[in-house]
Formats: C-alpha cells, structure tokens, sequence
C-alpha cells in the first residue's frame, strides 16, 4: 500500500516539476500567435488585424497571467483535454490517438532487441572475463557507444534500405510484419547504444557476482557451467541493468526524435519536433506529459522489478 | 599418518599462479592423504596455502593456476580425470563446505531450490523426490522446522542455521569425503560447537572422510584424527592429532601454540608472538619458508630446503633442520 | 535477561566513563525497532581495560559506538569525566572525541587507500588543529613505537600486511593523545601469530600511554588475557559483569557458564544448554531475556527482568538463579 501512495505521489511531484518547467520555458521563450494566426500575428503586419489578433488572444487565453494559464491547462489535462494544436486545430488527444502507438511500438521494439543482444553477449563475455573474446568485446562496445544515432541511421539506411534493399525505403504499415519489417532499422539504430550500455553493465556485475561464495558452493556441487551462469549469476546481477534500463526511457524518447525524422516515421517524436519549431504549445505539452508518465510508470516497474529478483528489497522500505 | 588405504591421498601436490608480477608459488611439494570414516585437520594462517590446496582438489581454482603432482581419490587421478568421471564427480564424491554461511548462499534462491539442484542433476530425481531429500537432510543437520525452511529465502535464517544449510546440500549425493573449509570460523563460540558435534557425527554416522581446514588448533585438537600444519606454501609437521599436540618437533607448529592466549591463565601473560610477516610467496624459497621469523633458525635453514623427516613409526613427520626435541613439548 | 538497576556501578572510585541506563534502538523494516542495547550501566575507571564480551548481535559494539556517540543513543546518560556526552554541542562533542579513540575490526578498510600511511597518521591532528606543536619527529617517534619502520611512511596501506596495517590505524588513534581507546574487535581478522603481536603492543602502549581501554571481543580467551574486569552481554543487556578473574574462574551466570564451556579446548562438558538460536533483538523475550535457552530458567525468569545482585567484592550479576558451582577452565 505504502509503495502505490509513493509512486503516485512521485509521478504528480514528476508531472508538475516537468510541466511547470515546460509551460514555463515554451511562454517565456516562443510566440504562439504567430502560429495560430501567420504572419498577421505581427504588430508590422498592419492595425487591420488588430482585432483579430485580440480575438484569437482571448480565445486562447493568452493575455491571462502565467499561473493562470497553467492552473487553467492543468484542470484541463486532468480531465483529459490537451486542448487542440494551435496550427490546424486538430485536438490533441486526436494526434496522440494518432502518433503515440507507432512510437510505443519503436521503443519497445529497440528495447526488446537491446536486452535480447546484450543479455547473451554479456554471459558470454564474463564467462571468459578478460580473455580474447572479452577484450574484443570491448571494443566493439565503446565503437557502438561512441557512433552518434543520426550518423548511425544514415549509414543503416543506405546500406540495409538502399544498397542492398533488405528492408523497405518508406514506412509501411498495413500488416503487422510490414509494421517490424520497416521500424527494425529504427529500433537497431536506436538499440545500439542501449546494447552497449546494458553489455557493460552486466558483465561487469556478472564479473563480481561470480566472485561470490555462493558461486563457489554451486561449483563445488558439481553443477555444470552454464547451469550456475544462468540460474545463479545471472539474477543477482541485473540491478545495474535494469536501473539505467528505466532512465534510459527518456534518452530513447530523445533519440526517436532523430530516428523518426530521418525514417519518415509518422510517430510522436516526428510530431514534436515539427509542434516545437511551430510553438504548439499544446502538442508539446501533451508529449510532455506522456513522456513523463511512460517515465515514472517504467521506473514503477522497474522497482517492482527489484523485489521480484531479489527477496531481500523490502517493497515498503 | 595412519595406516590403511587413504580415500584422497595428495602426492607432491604444487600450485603457481601466474599473476601480473610473476609467479607466486602458492603450494610447493604437498603430501597427504586421509581414509575412509576419518577426519583429517589441516592447519595454517592465511597465505599458508592450505585452503588453495583443497581448491585445487575441487577445481575451484582460477585458470591462472598451474597445478604439479598428483592427488588420486579412490585410486583415480583427479587432476586428470576423463570428463565422462568428472562429470558427476564434485558435489557426488567429494563435497565443500566453506567458511562463511552468509554469503555461501544464494540470496535470491529459496532454500529448497539451492538443496534440490544438486540431487536434481546428479541423480536425475523428481522434484518431488528431491524436496523429500532435502526434508530428510536438513532434519540430519538437526535445523528446526526443516519443511518449513524450503521456502524461505537465505536472509531468513541465522548464520548458524546457514551453515546447517550448506552442510545438509554438501550431503546431497553422500559423498564419501567432505572438505570444510573453516566452517565454523564466521560463528560465534557456541554456534561452532554444534557445527563442529555435527560434522564429528555425520563423519561417524555415514562412514565420510572428513577434511577440516582450520586456523584455530583448538577447533582441530579436539575434532581430528590426523593433523598437518602448513606455513608458506608447504607442510611443516603431520601427525596423529594427538603425537602433534604431545611430541611437537617444527619449531613453528609449537609457536603457533604459545601464541594463542591461553584462558585459564590470569591476566597480564605475556604472550609469545611470532615476530615479522608472513613470508612472500613470489619468490621461490632456496631454504625454509619458516625461517625469517624462526627463533631456532641457523644459516643453513636459510639455505637447505628442509625434507620430511620421520620420528618412530613414520607417521609423524616434521620438515625441520634443527626440530624440538622431546624436552620441547607443551 | 539481565541487568537493570545500577548496583554495580562503583560509586567510591572516580570513574573516567560512566554510562547509565544507556538505551539503543534502531527503526527496521515493517515499524520494527531492534533493541540493540536496553538500560546497560557500566563505568570505567583511568587506566582501566574492561573486557566486553558476547556473541554477535548482543551488543557489544553498538555499546562501544555509542561511548563516542557514534551514533548518540536513544536514551540514557554517557559520562566522560565531568561531561555529559549525550547533550554537548556538535562543537564540544567534536573537541572531545580526540580524547575517545577508536580501533576497528578491519585495518585494511579503515585506512584511506590512497594516502601514504605517514599522512594517515598525521591527518588526525590536522583536523584537530593542533599540528603546530607537532613535529615529524612525534610522528615518526609514533611509527616506530607500533613497530613500522618509518622509512616506508610514503606507502600506502595496501602495501602492509593486516597485522602492519592494524599497527598503523593504532599509531593514527595514538597520535591524538587520547585518554580512552575503544578497540572494536581489533584482532578478530588476524593471523593467531600476529594476533599476539597486536595484543602485546596493545598492552605495552597502554602502560606507556597510561590508557583506559574499552576492548570489544567475541573471543574470551583474547579478552581474558587483556581485561582487568571483563561485561558480559547477552542480547542488548549485561549479564555478568566484574573482576576478570572473578569472572573466568567463578562465573555464576549460566550464560557465562555456557559461553566458557563452548570454547574448543574448554575441557567443560558440553552440556549442550546454548542450542538453539538467538532470539530476534527486535522482539526480546520478556523477563530475562535468557531463559528461552538456559537450563535453569523457571517461572519467575519469564516475567521478572533481573535485578543486579552482588556475587562477590566485585562480581556482580543480573540472573535469580545464580549458579554456586563454577565452572573450571582447565
């Protein structure tokens, strides 16, 4: 019970710093007139538009004072508007019916490849721990940390999509295998330095796990290799793993910004980088919201994650 | 040593480890041996190679050590075993338990699963079968509530309770010898005499040969049936527990009894420490590895490698140039 | 079990330290509060060793620690000389502490690993303030007199042996001119050879400094030898407490009995009255907390905590059925 009431009470405290900052820095630093209305949103553009400037100001609250306007946008978000985009009106909850899916779709796509690489490939690295294999490992992975996403996705996309046209040009999504077969360049580009990341961690925690006493007991039992990589190394060391597992949801959401774009996939990271360059506002803020929702709910589970692997982790504590 | 056939007998038994500043020769010309039904005492501070002795008898030393000799269990040789034997040969034959209860155990492991995994690969049993086994063991260790215990986890007991634990596992296939590696040195006082009564009773009760590492002569005194004393790597005097105790003849084994604080003397006894270090390992050792910090040392001990030397019967040996006499026991 | 009232308390001396109805309880999970120490007195008087002795969780440390309010207790009054340690400032505290040394378990750790031991032990009194009247000379002077050759000052600790190391953390406690040094199970992860090296300089820097010592130890034989009067402890309360020698050769309290019977070599029958496990500290039995394992134990033991009663000129314990027949060590 105590667990429920702290991670509510953590994803409201996350929501409001979060939203507060956003609503905060998008008023300050932009100018959503200008896009609701064009070019005659500028006071150049000549008095005859005068009125329809304060009209449009007034139907979208914008001569309200600050805490005003973000009391008014959090009432509404609770009740479940995100208002509409101040470009074509469309509402919000429109485009995310719209976007979010596909994008939920990459992450846990990238994510699901990220674990299934880097899982076995650590076993097999701390298994021969500072051996050739190991050492060669290395390598690869510091490679693969060190190769920026947007340089990643162009290089992908020309080899896989151009040169030897083993995956498709342009996003398609009439079937569920057209769905994977276009987003797997995506999710690899935005997997690999999540691949790393995870390798590093768990060999390393495997490397020290298999230190321990008890490992030395299971040996000594007779029981063979891979039986004691698996059924005892491999649990007590994902702690790691699994924390930047749940901070990562926010370099993956950072990430699919550049990815969608350079694949032409109609997702929420596409969406927001156009709403951001557009000062929408309400689009904005609404990913905004989700991002930080999909965060602390990972994170949520994440912990669950944690007293499910190991019985000492008090679930209350 | 006693007469008969030993179950595990040691021959010349050497171990290097390769580190990044060269060698370190761990273990140099080690013999033992020990039978069927008896315990066998090995004595030592850290660093005399004692418990890395037993490791390698239980291929649980790292790749970087390079093992010389020989050490045959039941006529076979065990550094050379052909994989079809190795395979069920630790954990079924030879079984360890080590010395600290709280971390031989996997803490996020029930009970039941550590104790049946053993018996589960070895003999092929059935779960089932399995947990009966593991119920019927840990009632043998005497732990209160032994159905009870399999499903909890590790943190739930006390270290003692532990132990009992990782007792009852090492007995899963009846294993014909049990290496404890300090077992009871992580416990307090009390804990350790039940530990220690166990381990005699199982010895006796299953007919085990039993191989207790300790640094403490008095756990070994009391509990063994044979006693070899090592320093540096290397066998100082092996005995009947009690011709070692009675007729010491290495001027290090009788040390290491005068340094320990005796308690039925009053306070202010002056203690007789050993003065300096333990000796360093990296470099091969052109005479005794005792003689640094030996008060009976000459020139020679510095530079003839003591051999074992028989007293009587040959079943007491001491590896000493210039060994206590008969006047120097305690 | 055992021990409240302060009828033990000497009140025709002047002791340096005198704790009363000194309280430590810790928050766990599930609103659980372990007891740790529940209304223990004692005093020291200058240039005393008191002897703290009991199986792990009684305790000890956690009494030790809370001398130097490390962390400050729960309640109760802890005195040293005129002070009242538990109400000073943050301020006076810190200024006192240099009086009140401590000594730990594991030399290693509780060295700084990347600082020269020369600086580790100079460090102290650079926070202190008070390296103006302090010349290199003092702390060489302090180096040699624990026996490191003050040559080797610029290496760092993880180049000594564990002996060296403990050597070098009591020159850093040394080096403050303290008046109190707490020593928290100093020898417990030596070597037996080195052990008695440690205890010796132990004894011969407390002459030479004209200490008052507070020694914390599981094992009797080591307290034996060091302690002038020796606390016994069982489960966050005192026992027996008294005259060392009165105490080892005329224990009257069945769980001192017990505890000197399960030493290996003891010679006492074993009368297995200590099986069984330590209750949980955070729910103690009612009246003495001893009776759910000792062999005497009737009705009034399970509702009456108590009280400290005389047993001789200073021997005192906390038990309603003290026993006549003492115990002999061998």
């Amino acid at each position: 019970m105590r667990f429920v009431v702290r991670s509510l009470l953590q994803l409201v405290l996350v929501l409001f710093a979060v939203t507060f900052v956003a609503f905060g820095a998008l008023n300050y630093l932009g100018d959503p007139l200008f896009n609701i209305l064009g070019p005659i949103a500028l006071e150049e553009s000549g008095p005859e538009y005068a009125e329809v400037r304060a009209e449009a100001r007034a139907q979208f609250h914008l001569d309200d004072p600050f805490p005003i306007r973000y009391g008014r946008w959090v009432g509404d978000m609770l009740t479940g508007d995100f208002g509409r985009s101040y470009s074509n009106q469309v509402t919000v909850r429109s485009i995310l019916a719209d976007k979010l899916p596909v994008t939920v779709v990459l992450m846990v796509y990238a994510q699901v490849i990220a674990i299934a690489v880097s899982v076995p490939w650590a076993l097999w690295t701390a298994s021969r721990a500072y051996r050739f294999g190991d050492k060669a490992s290395t390598v690869v992975s510091f490679t693969m940390l060190g190769i920026p996403v947007f340089a990643l996705t162009v290089l992908l996309f020309w080899l896989f999509a151009i040169r030897w046209q083993l995956f498709p040009t342009r996003y398609e999504d009439e079937t569920i295998g057209q769905r994977l077969t276009s987003l797997f360049l995506p999710a690899v580009a935005l997997a690999t330095p999540l691949i790393a990341t995870y390798q590093r961690l768990l060999r390393t925690d495997l490397i020290s796990t298999l230190q321990e006493d008890f490992i030395s007991v299971a040996r000594a039992k007779g029981l063979p290799k891979w039986y004691i990589l698996f059924r005892h190394a491999l649990r007590p060391s994902l702690f790691s793993l699994l924390t930047v597992f749940g901070i990562q949801v926010a370099s993956l959401i950072g990430g699919s910004l550049v990815v969608e774009r350079q694949f032409q996939i109609p997702g929420i990271g596409f969406e927001v980088v156009e709403a951001i360059f557009r000062d929408d506002f309400p689009v904005v803020l609404a990913v905004v919201v989700v991002v930080s929702v999909a965060f602390v709910a990972v994170n949520v589970l994440v912990d669950l994650i944690y007293t499910f692997l190991d019985p000492r982790v008090d679930f209350n504590g | 040593m006693s007469e008969g056939t030993p179950l595990l007998e040691l021959e010349n038994l050497s171990i290097t480890f390769a580190t990044p500043g060269g060698p370190v020769y761990a273990v140099s010309d080690v013999s033992l041996s020990v039978e069927r039904g008896k315990a066998l005492g090995i004595v030592g501070e850290s660093g005399s190679g004692k418990s890395v002795t037993m490791k390698a008898v239980m291929d649980l030393l790292p790749s970087t050590a390079a093992i010389g000799g020989r050490a045959t269990f039941d006529g076979i040789d065990v550094l050379t075993m052909p994989s079809s034997r190795r395979k069920h040969f630790y954990g079924v034959d030879v079984a360890m338990v080590f010395q600290n209860p709280m971390t031989s155990l996997n803490p996020v492991k029930r009970i039941d699963a550590q104790m049946t995994e053993g018996m589960r690969y070895h003999r092929d049993l059935s779960k089932n079968d399995a947990k009966k086994r593991a119920i019927e063991l840990l009632e043998l260790v005497r732990l209160p509530d032994a159905a009870g215990r399999l499903r909890q986890y590790p943190h739930e007991l006390s270290g003692g309770m532990r132990q009992r634990v990782v007792i009852a596992m090492a007995l899963a296939n009846d294993p014909a010898l049990l290496i404890a590696d300090e077992p009871t040195t992580a416990l307090d006082v009390t804990v350790q005499r039940d530990i220690l009564n166990l381990l005699d009773n199982l010895r006796t009760d299953l007919n085990m040969a039993l191989i207790l590492i300790s640094h403490d002569l008095g756990v070994v005194r009391d509990r063994t049936d044979d006693v070899v004393v090592m320093y540096g790597g290397r066998v100082m005097e092996s005995a009947q527990t009690e011709d070692l105790f009675a007729d010491t003849r290495h001027p290090y084994a009788r040390a290491l009894q005068l340094s320990i604080p005796d308690i039925s003397k009053p306070r202010g006894q002056r203690l007789d420490p050993i003065p300096g270090s333990p000796p360093d390992l990296s470099s091969p050792l052109t005479g005794c590895p005792f003689a640094p910090r030996c008060t009976f040392a000459q020139d020679d001990c510095h530079s003839t490698l003591p051999v074992a030397t028989p007293v009587g019967d040959g079943s007491h040996t001491f590896s000493c140039l210039h060994p206590l006499g008969q006047e120097a026991t305690v | 079990m055992v021990g409240i009232g302060s009828a033990h308390l000497r009140t025709d001396e002047d002791p340096i330290i005198e704790v009363n109805n000194l309280v430590m309880e810790f928050p766990v999970a599930n609103r659980a509060v372990v007891q740790a120490v529940s209304d223990v007195s004692f005093d020291v008087v200058q240039g005393e060793t008191l002897g703290i002795v009991g199986e792990s969780g009684c305790g000890k440390s956690t009494t030790a620690k809370a001398v130097v309010q490390m962390p400050k207790p729960t309640s109760g009054s802890v005195r040293y000389r005129d002070k009242e340690l538990t109400t000073l400032s943050k301020q006076d505290l810190r200024r006192t502490r240099s009086d009140l040394q401590m000594i730990f378990q594991d030399p290693v750790s509780s060295l700084n690993p990347r600082r020269g031991i020369r600086d580790i032990i100079r460090e102290g009194v650079e926070v202190w303030g008070t390296s103006g009247t302090w010349g290199e000379a003092r702390i060489t002077e302090l180096m040699e007199s624990v026996g490191i050759d003050p040559q080797y000052g610029d290496r760092k600790p993880f180049q000594f042996s564990g002996g060296q190391c403990q050597r070098i953390s009591i020159a850093r406690a040394l080096a403050l001119d303290p008046y109190v040094l707490i020593s928290d199970e100093p020898v417990s992860a030596l070597d037996v050879s080195v052990q008695a090296q440690i205890l010796n300089l132990l004894e011969d820097l407390k002459q030479e400094h004209q200490l008052t010592m507070l020694f914390i130890s599981h094992d009797l034989a080591v307290v034996r030898n060091i302690s002038d009067r020796v606390m016994v402890m069982y489960l966050g309360r005192v026992a027996e407490v008294g005259d060392a020698d009165s105490i080892f050769g005329n224990a009257a309290h069945p769980y001192t009995q017990a505890l000197l019977a399960a030493i290996p070599g003891s010679g006492i029958e074993d009368d297995g009255s200590l099986s069984g496990e330590l209750p949980s500290p955070s729910n103690p039995p009612t009246g003495c907390r001893f009776h759910t394992r000792c062999p005497h134990a009737t009705e009034v033991c399970t509702t009456t905590v108590p009280e400290f009663g005389q047993h001789g000129p200073d021997h005192w314990l906390a038990c309603h059925h003290p026993q006549s027949t003492p115990v002999t060590l061998s």
